[in-house]
């Protein structure tokens, strides 16, 4: 007992969120996440935008293994994952949601399809 | 005000369409026969739970008080927890109508405010019982995402000095004893 309390210097713990059937939840590659940021509001400029993007993503990648590449585009097409500036939800989620992060996944696999970040 | 005579549809974001679903972090989660005070709006799909597990109170009772308890922050001075009979008069002080009761179908006057009760109230339900409930729905709101974290270094050097004095005590104590 004392030997493990001695050797448990560190505490590391990893929480899969899961199906609804038990899978774990998770990217099925190890390769860089691609995360397109849609440069469709006016109120922040574009370098801002990206001066944001890439803080956001150096904090994650310092200290996750899975890393993140921020991609500032214009448009989108296909399941990507996404960042969204949005006028509203619709429906109306209420006045009190600013964001809304969704994962899009497989619930036979658990694979990750996509995630995407609205924010009003 | 909705008692358990009706049952009608309530919506939150998010689901499963053939084998892909979508999660959307922050609705609000229910468990089979929970009583709870939801915050709606209606429109042609039906009842949307408004600010998402935000809208969602549950309904205690702790001898004869029934409160209604926020999901997301129980412990908020102000907004986590509320007297039932306040919270009434708040909505009739707010909107300037009491809640009423209504049968969605036939009657959905009232859009945009529903209570739901699915429970007959269970008298034996104890402050313990309620302090545990609180405690198991802290645990449920603070879990965080998937993620790898790393927790503070937990210092042992305390316990090498403590166990190097027990060791040099007990082998003086041995020395004693074998004189």
């Amino acid at each position: 007992m004392l030997f493990i309390l001695l050797a448990s210097l560190n505490a590391f713990s990893l929480v899969h969120t899961k199906t609804d059937s038990g899978l774990n939840i998770y990217w099925p590659s190890s390769s860089p996440i691609e995360f397109y940021i849609l440069k469709n509001t006016s109120q922040i400029s574009d370098s801002d935008l990206q001066a944001m993007a890439n803080i956001s993503t150096g904090e994650w990648n310092a200290e996750s293994q899975l890393k993140i590449n921020p991609f500032l585009v214009t448009s989108i097409s296909g399941k990507k994952n996404t960042l969204q500036f949005i006028n509203s939800y619709s429906p109306s989620l209420g006045s009190g949601v600013v964001a809304v992060t969704s994962v899009s996944y497989s619930n036979l696999t658990g694979n990750i399809y996509s995630a995407n970040i609205s924010i009003t | 005000m909705l008692r358990s005579f009706v049952n009608f549809k309530v919506l939150s974001p998010g689901g499963e369409w053939q084998e892909e679903s979508i999660k959307i972090y922050g609705t609000p989660k229910f468990q089979k026969d929970e009583k709870v005070v939801l915050f709606l709006a209606k429109n042609d799909q039906g009842y949307w739970i408004q600010n998402l597990s935000l809208g969602k109170y549950i309904l205690k009772k702790i001898g004869s008080n029934e409160i209604i308890v926020s999901s997301v922050f129980p412990y908020h001075p102000q907004m986590g927890q509320i007297s039932l009979e306040k919270f009434y008069q708040e909505v009739q002080q707010i909107k300037g109508i009491s809640l009423v009761e209504f049968m969605p179908q036939v009657n959905d006057q009232q859009e945009d405010l529903a209570v739901a009760s699915r429970l007959p109230a269970n008298n034996n339900y104890g402050i313990n019982e309620y302090e545990e409930d609180l405690k198991l729905n802290k645990e449920k709101v603070s879990r965080k995402p998937s993620q790898e974290s790393r927790e503070k270094n937990i210092s042992v050097w305390w316990l090498i000095i403590i166990l190097s004095l027990m060791g040099g005590f007990s082998s003086i104590l041995l020395k004693k004893n074998e004189r």
